[in-house]
């Protein structure tokens, strides 16, 4: 949490421990932001949930696009990353929404983590059980014309996930228009640094769940708590099954060895901004 | 004999061209390219009227060891809560080779809706005309209702050894809101970010190819004299300049892409496309039609054909007959 006195009037930051890179040593740009989302917390589960849902209710922040395109940060041809970090900073100092797919608020939470001192890393989550592109999925109005898989209901970033009336609904009670389903091929979410492909704690800050893993109304961003576990198996299908209720593929069914781990890493960092031109 | 002599001094002329250009982008550092991109490329304060503020950098490809150029456009839409900030973020990189641009403007098209490594964006273009060698895109359906998601389109383009990207957003219609809302990406944003991309092709395509550092060429075009630009890529002729010799009239778009009526004839030129359109015939060129923002440029051979003109080479003089 962030400390200063009138006598003080410099910042001071309490945090759970060295900061962890990329973010060693990590930036007060960030870690005010931080601070301010995990404070009174004194733990890495209450941490690490306080940061995710910090990202997820940031106001103005981040919004999922439509076209579900990373916008902050790019895949180099090494297969590293560089995060465009002050200029998310800068873009909501200055009041302004920005657009930002999984990639993008994954590693920002992945930044905001280790500017604490928890050591987290992103991971690209797959799955070799997809669907035929539209319109062979079976679902109508789907878009994806590619191999693919739906989820369950999820509420975007960006968007309220607590319970929702549409006004525009003539007969209550009003569905919860801020939830729908997605067609994705993968996904990108947190996990601590060096846990294994199986069994690895999930802080999915893209989008809210609307329920939790035992089928309760839980509507908030996938955040590993021993108050409410979001196992990476459990969180991406629970039960094995066709056209399941919980985690985040729907359909199809997956089978015992999925999700695939296809990448996990760092990104670095970039502390260049826009600028006016001359 | 005379005819063959010719063909060598020509070939021979092309080959040292050739040479010198590649020479020219070989020599050239990463930073003077970046500086050059800058310079030359970037869209200027006060070039389009609509935009109020211009920003440059970072763009994602800062720190990737391409030569790349990033800018914001800043501009204001109108929503039902009155106006709104929206902007134009421009990505162009230069890469060494078109193997590397080709993969670069995939990287800009990924997206969740297909695997890493793959377009996650269909192939297309706002307007449905071609650009570059490949492009892929993303706009709101027609129809398309304000709400959560809404507020972006792409564009993506690949062309020799260059990729772009531009992209709109819209900030959201009521910015305190627990929900951002966000108006769909207009038709008219739409056809902006298109001929912005046709037009930052254009330049970096003259500007790989050393456009002001080529011969200029006379050639006879009706009862007139125009330059022509002989580039490695193709010798390269003011279309407009040349039709009007000849009574033909030019349209132009908002997309960037033009219309030349001549004789009954209607051909689209769609500006940084490698191809020319005669209703459903394609005519293909060797090298990318050019703007420079007053003229466009095509490569002579393809736009003889298209037209059913004629070009001919006699001894050193060229010139365009019906």
């Amino acid at each position: 949490m962030p400390y200063s006195t009138r006598n003080t009037p410099s910042e001071v930051f309490v945090v759970l421990d060295a900061p962890k890179a990329p973010m060693s040593p990590a930036w007060v740009s960030l870690l005010r932001y931080s601070c301010r989302w995990a404070a009174w917390t004194n733990n890495l589960y209450d941490a690490a949930r306080a940061v995710t849902f910090g990202v997820f209710y940031q106001r103005p922040g981040f919004a999922y696009p439509e076209d579900s395109s990373a916008r902050w940060t790019t895949p180099r041809a090494d297969g590293s990353y560089t995060y465009m970090l002050k200029a998310v900073i800068s873009e909501w100092q200055r009041g302004q929404w920005i657009s930002g797919n999984c990639v993008d608020v994954s590693f920002f939470t992945m930044l905001a983590s280790c500017a604490v001192g928890m050591d987290f890393s992103a991971r690209q989550l797959a799955t070799t059980s997809l669907l035929p592109p539209s319109p062979q999925c079976g679902r109508e109005n789907c878009p994806n014309r590619s191999p693919h898989f739906h989820t369950n209901m999820l509420c975007p970033i960006g968007s309220d996930p607590t319970p929702g009336d549409d006004p525009r609904e003539p007969i209550p009670p009003y569905p919860d228009y801020t939830y729908r389903w997605y067609s994705w091929a993968w996904h990108q979410v947190c996990s601590i640094s060096g846990a294994a492909d199986i069994g690895a704690g999930i802080w999915d800050p893209t989008a809210a769940q609307k329920l939790d893993l035992f089928g309760s109304s839980y509507r908030n961003p996938a955040a590993d708590h021993p108050s409410c576990r979001w196992i990476q198996e459990g969180y991406w299908q629970t039960p094995r099954m066709p056209g399941a209720i919980l985690g985040l593929v729907n359909e199809p069914w997956q089978a015992d060895t999925e999700p695939v781990v296809v990448w996990i890493g760092k990104c670095a960092v970039s502390a260049e901004d826009h600028t006016p031109s001359e | 004999m005379w005819t063959r002599r010719w063909f060598i001094i020509l070939t021979a002329a092309a080959v040292v061209t050739l040479a010198l250009a590649c020479q020219l982008v070989g020599q050239m550092s990463r930073d003077e390219l970046q500086r050059l991109l800058k310079e030359q490329v970037a869209v200027r304060q006060g070039e389009l009227p609509y935009v109020e503020k211009v920003y440059m950098g970072p763009g994602v490809l800062a720190n990737s060891g391409a030569s790349h150029l990033s800018q914001r456009l800043r501009f204001r839409r109108e929503g039902p809560m009155g106006y709104f900030p929206a902007d134009m973020y421009i990505d162009v990189a230069v890469l060494s080779d078109e193997k590397q641009a080709y993969r670069q403007a995939v990287r800009f098209a990924e997206t969740q809706f297909a695997l890493p490594g793959t377009p996650g964006l269909p192939e297309g273009t706002h307007s449905g005309f071609p650009v570059g060698q490949k492009s892929w895109v993303y706009g709101p359906p027609d129809g398309a209702k304000p709400g959560p998601g809404q507020g972006t389109s792409v564009l993506v383009v690949y062309d020799g050894s260059a990729a772009l990207r531009v992209d709109i957003r819209y900030q959201p219609i009521d910015p305190k809101a627990k929900t951002a809302v966000f108006m769909p990406v207009s038709g008219e944003d739409r056809e902006r970010s298109e001929y912005v991309a046709r037009l930052l092709l254009s330049r970096v395509q003259m500007l790989l190819m050393n456009w002001d550092g080529f011969n200029v060429l006379r050639i006879h075009s009706g009862r007139a004299t125009l330059p022509a630009r002989k580039t490695s890529k193709g010798l390269y002729i003011p279309a407009g300049s040349a039709l009007r010799q000849y009574g033909g009239v030019v349209k132009q778009s908002r997309t960037g892409v033009f219309t030349v009526e001549w004789g009954g004839k209607r051909v689209t030129v769609p500006v940084a496309a490698r191809v020319l359109l005669t209703g459903k015939q394609q005519i293909p060129l060797s090298a990318p039609v050019l703007y420079d923002g007053q003229e466009i440029w095509i490569e002579a051979q393809g736009f003889a054909q298209a037209l059913g003109w004629k070009l001919v080479k006699q001894g050193g003089a060229i010139s365009l007959s019906l």
